[in-house]
């Protein structure tokens, strides 16, 4: 439990690499959430993004180990815990909305008795009228009914919501959020995404938003990382990373957004590594338009492209992208 | 909840209906002169005047459907005939013999449950430590037990060797401690192995993974949620293995000379006392009924998604 | 690349490895049945012939499972008494698996009327504690072993029936059966060429699973005297007639009922071997 350096950062992620045994997943990632910040995590599936929210949990069923690197919370190195002391920060101090809108309750019974069993858990007391009165500020329909519904009875939208109202009621100052909201539909998502911006600017929530939704990522983060392969390739400011794109996968990544103007995406060639996250240099060389020799030979650094904006480009961003 | 008994309980009688048409078929079609038998079984001289005149009195010499109607009429009136070797009504031998087999079958039921699941969720937390793999053993060799060989054994070791019960069970609390154990051991086996396959089934959806990320104590877990989800399953797993308790019991009975409804049925085909047999089906069969009526029920209050069907 | 090759080589390694269990038991539970077929060839006494000199003698060289009340060598009467028992069992199994199975289909697969009818009957007798009706039915109909099969015969069939009523209803909604239909393809064809061939895998699979339990059944049925009429040696037989000399003869109990044991393991164990090879395949 030793106090880290910088004081400010809420959490952080220093030079992380994680695996589930054996090939390593994740490798050497960092970056920093200050209180109050939505950084989104963005890449194809399979890049890692979730296995950096499993490792933030450190949940020993989810079977991420962190290899190297650290996490600190709030100036609490939270890398190696025991399981007791783990689970007492987990719901406190770290919220988690997880992808799949069946995967925070159990779905056959009451969220009256699963939201006592996790206030006890705690040692807090539960309070139904202020769980009500928390519905009622997230402008839930029939919020003196709800606590009496199960899960099987609701909507994907109206769980992920009860999973924050949950957390609401637990007051961590973190939120993790896993594709929150990729299974909902537009209008839900809408809803969530709101909330969870809401909630950002009254409780001073930071949220680790993971998605694959560019969209969603700039209606609502300060910042956006693009997670390649188990490297993260490009981070910073959201505005500069979405207007000035630096790595080639990032400007991929973006053209894939369909746009209006009719015409289809333009996709990547190929596949990702599997074992991307084992490679020192460059590994998005396979489907680069640029890719070579070089790249490869080159040390993976991500390199501060402009102030709050880095990419991890061999090429440092310096080539055309005209084909 | 009182719409869903309700259907569940309508849904009975056409069962019960098929049961007392089956059980009537089976005396119906049993060869042999049952005046005849009754005759034989009380002793004496049999004379065909006297046999006309006792196949009349049993109505022997009507239609099928006529014969059926009544005794159904006699059933719902609580009257199961007169047993053929002494002429006395069935029905109060067949209570007394009933309290014997039900409190046998509460008893391991329970015994059964209370070793078997904690052993199946224990086992299924530490999946393939040391422990479980003894476990499996044991479950899968309980499993695979023939009831009276697990009866003999208890019986010549406790009985025989030890002498620390007496060779026939006294119908007393402790007389009942030997066939309870002869008959929860495969029970035991069977749900042990049940309850492990549902307990880590459930452990790995994903609500599991979700508490924890909540911080919720890992005990909560798994025995207000874990255990809830599974408990639907274990209760099939019972019911069903109650049918076979049942069929058990007849042999278990036999064995230990427990005043069951088993060791009558036995006594009462050894002597070709049909009517008891019959009785003793249809009371056994209506038990069994009224078991699955209370397995229904209690899904009900396990997940209420089962009122939806 | 490296990763995907060891998780490959991973799964196909627990593939190998069942199949290499279903091959052994395979092998194993085939040698019992071909050595219960060919055992009454080779006893080494008559498992009839009584001898009031050697009356439940313990087990020694000459009798290695000893004698029974009546002076018999149990060992050549568990021998003799193996085909009895196995085959009896591995008929019942058979028997309801082919009346199950095309009650199942036909059900299944036409549904309608006759459909309700059947699985109301079925959802009746699996309501009715089989053991118990197959000891009236036994015991009214008189002990020997075919009345014993047909007793147990009665309720057996159902389980095969309900689950091959499920597969036919999944296969009948598969988009090539319909076009079968739609070419002009009898019922009858569709039923035999397609229907069948899908589902006797897990319906095989299901009446392996089956064995134990149904040997459990008739061993519990010819224990309490309903099965073959002595001196024919059985298992089940050989405990009942042995159980009231259990404290004299304890081996002449314990032998056959041990026998019992063992086969219905080795039938347990080839079963899940064949259950967990195919839902590997599935997954």
């Amino acid at each position: 439990m030793e106090k880290a350096k910088s004081g400010k950062n809420l959490l952080e992620i220093n030079n992380l690499t994680v695996s589930y045994g054996d090939g390593k997943i994740i490798t050497e990632v960092s970056f920093a959430l200050k209180p109050g910040e939505i950084v989104c995590i963005a890449g194809e599936s399979g890049c890692g993004k979730s296995t950096l929210i499993k490792a933030v949990l450190g949940i020993k069923q989810l079977g991420a180990i962190i290899e190297e690197g650290s996490i600190v919370l709030d100036g609490m190195d939270i890398t190696r815990m025991s399981d007791e002391d783990r689970r007492q920060i987990l719901g406190t101090q770290i919220g988690y909305v997880p992808q799949n809108t069946r995967g925070s309750f159990n779905n056959i019974r009451s969220y009256d008795v699963q939201y006592q069993e996790t206030m006890r858990s705690h040692g807090l007391k539960f309070d139904r009228n202020e769980a009500i009165k928390c519905f009622d500020r997230l402008n839930f329909p029939d919020s003196d009914k709800l606590l009496f519904y199960q899960p099987w009875e609701m909507s994907g939208g109206m769980n992920q919501r009860m999973a924050i109202a949950q957390a609401v009621l637990l007051g961590p100052k973190l939120m993790l959020c896993d594709e929150a909201t990729s299974v909902l539909d537009v209008t839900s998502q809408k809803e969530v995404i709101e909330e969870l911006a809401k909630l950002r600017d009254e409780l001073g929530w930071s949220i680790l938003f993971i998605t694959h939704n560019l969209g969603v990522a700039s209606h609502i983060a300060d910042k956006l990382g693009v997670m390649y392969a188990g490297r993260m390739v490009e981070y910073g400011n959201i505005r500069k990373v979405l207007d000035n794109p630096i790595h080639p996968y990032t400007k991929r990544l973006l053209s894939a957004i369909p746009g209006r103007d009719r015409k289809l995406p333009l996709g990547i060639e190929g596949r990702p590594p599997l074992d991307g996250a084992e490679w020192e240099g460059c590994n998005f060389v396979d489907r680069c338009i640029h890719g070579g020799e070089k790249c490869t030979e080159k040390m993976y650094k991500l390199v501060e492209v402009e102030p709050d904006h880095f990419a991890s480009c061999m090429r440092g961003g310096q080539c055309n992208d005209n084909e | 909840m009182l719409k869903y008994s309700l259907k569940r309980i309508v849904k009975l009688i056409p069962v019960l209906i098929a049961i007392t048409l089956i059980v009537f078929t089976l005396m119906y079609l049993t060869p042999g002169d049952p005046a005849l038998q009754k005759l034989t079984s009380q002793g004496g001289e049999v004379t065909p005047e006297l046999l006309s005149e006792v196949r009349h009195e049993m109505g022997l010499d009507r239609p099928f459907i006529i014969r059926y109607s009544s005794w159904v009429l006699n059933v719902l009136q609580g009257d199961l005939g007169n047993a053929y070797t002494d002429d006395q009504p069935v029905v109060p031998k067949l209570m007394k013999a009933l309290g014997y087999t039900a409190s046998l079958a509460i008893a391991c039921t329970l015994f059964s449950v209370i070793i078997a699941v904690p052993l199946g969720v224990y086992t299924a937390i530490k999946k393939d430590s040391l422990f479980d793999n003894i476990i499996r053993i044991f479950t899968f060799t309980g499993n695979a037990m023939p009831n009276f060989l697990i009866a003999l054994l208890l019986m010549f070791l406790f009985c025989i060797k030890i002498r620390a019960f007496p060779v026939i069970a006294t119908a007393s609390l402790k007389g009942m401690f030997l066939p309870t154990l002869a008959l929860s051991i495969p029970m035991i086996s069977r749900f042990a192995r049940q309850t492990r396959a549902d307990v880590m089934s459930q452990l790995s959806e994903e609500y599991v993974i979700g508490m924890h990320a909540r911080g919720v104590k890992e005990r909560v877990i798994l025995f207000r949620n874990v255990l809830h989800n599974s408990a639907g399953s274990i209760i099939t797993i019972v019911s069903l293995q109650i049918r076979v308790l049942i069929g058990g019991s007849v042999v278990t009975e036999m064995i230990f000379r427990w005043p069951g409804i088993g060791n009558l049925m036995m006594n009462s085909i050894t002597a070709r006392d049909f009517p008891v047999v019959q009785g003793a089906v249809l009371i056994l069969a209506t038990l069994q009924i009224l078991v699955n009526l209370l397995t229904d029920l209690s899904y009900f209050l396990i997940d209420k998604r089962i009122s939806l069907e | 690349m490296k990763k995907e090759k060891q998780k490959l080589s991973r799964t196909q390694l627990k593939k190998l490895k069942m199949k290499r269990k279903v091959i052994i038991w395979g092998v194993i539970v085939s040698f019992v049945l071909i050595m219960s077929f060919m055992a009454p060839f080779f006893l080494p006494q008559d498992p009839l012939e009584t001898n009031a000199l050697m009356m439940r003698k313990p087990p020694s060289f000459e009798h290695p499972l000893g004698t029974d009340n009546l002076g018999r060598d149990v060992f050549s009467r568990l021998l003799a008494g193996a085909r009895t028992s196995i085959f009896a069992t591995i008929m019942l199994v058979i028997f309801s698996f082919i009346v199950g199975t095309t009650i199942g289909v036909v059900c299944g697969y036409y549904g309608g009327f006759l459909d309700d009818i059947v699985m109301r009957f079925t959802d009746i007798l699996l309501s009715v504690p089989q053991l118990v009706l197959a000891i009236a039915v036994a015991g009214m109909l008189g002990g020997s072993l075919v009345n014993t099969l047909i007793a147990i015969g009665i309720t057996s069939w159902t389980s095969y029936a309900r689950l091959a009523r499920s597969h036919a209803m999944r296969i009948r909604q598969l988009p090539f059966i319909n076009a079968c239909r739609l070419t002009g393809t009898s019922d009858a064809t569709i039923i035999m060429s397609h229907v069948v061939p899908n589902l006797v895998g897990p319906m095989l699979v299901n009446a392996t699973l089956e064995i134990g339990s149904t040997m459990l059944n008739i061993a519990g049925l010819s224990f309490l005297g309903l099965g073959v009429a002595p001196p024919t040696p059985e298992w089940g037989a050989m405990v009942s007639e042995s159980r009231n000399y259990l404290q004299l003869a304890p081996w002449a109990v314990f032998s056959p009922a041990i026998a019992i044991l063992v086969t219905v393991m080795l039938f347990n164990y080839f079963g899940e071997s064949v259950c967990d090879l195919t839902n590997t395949k599935e997954a």
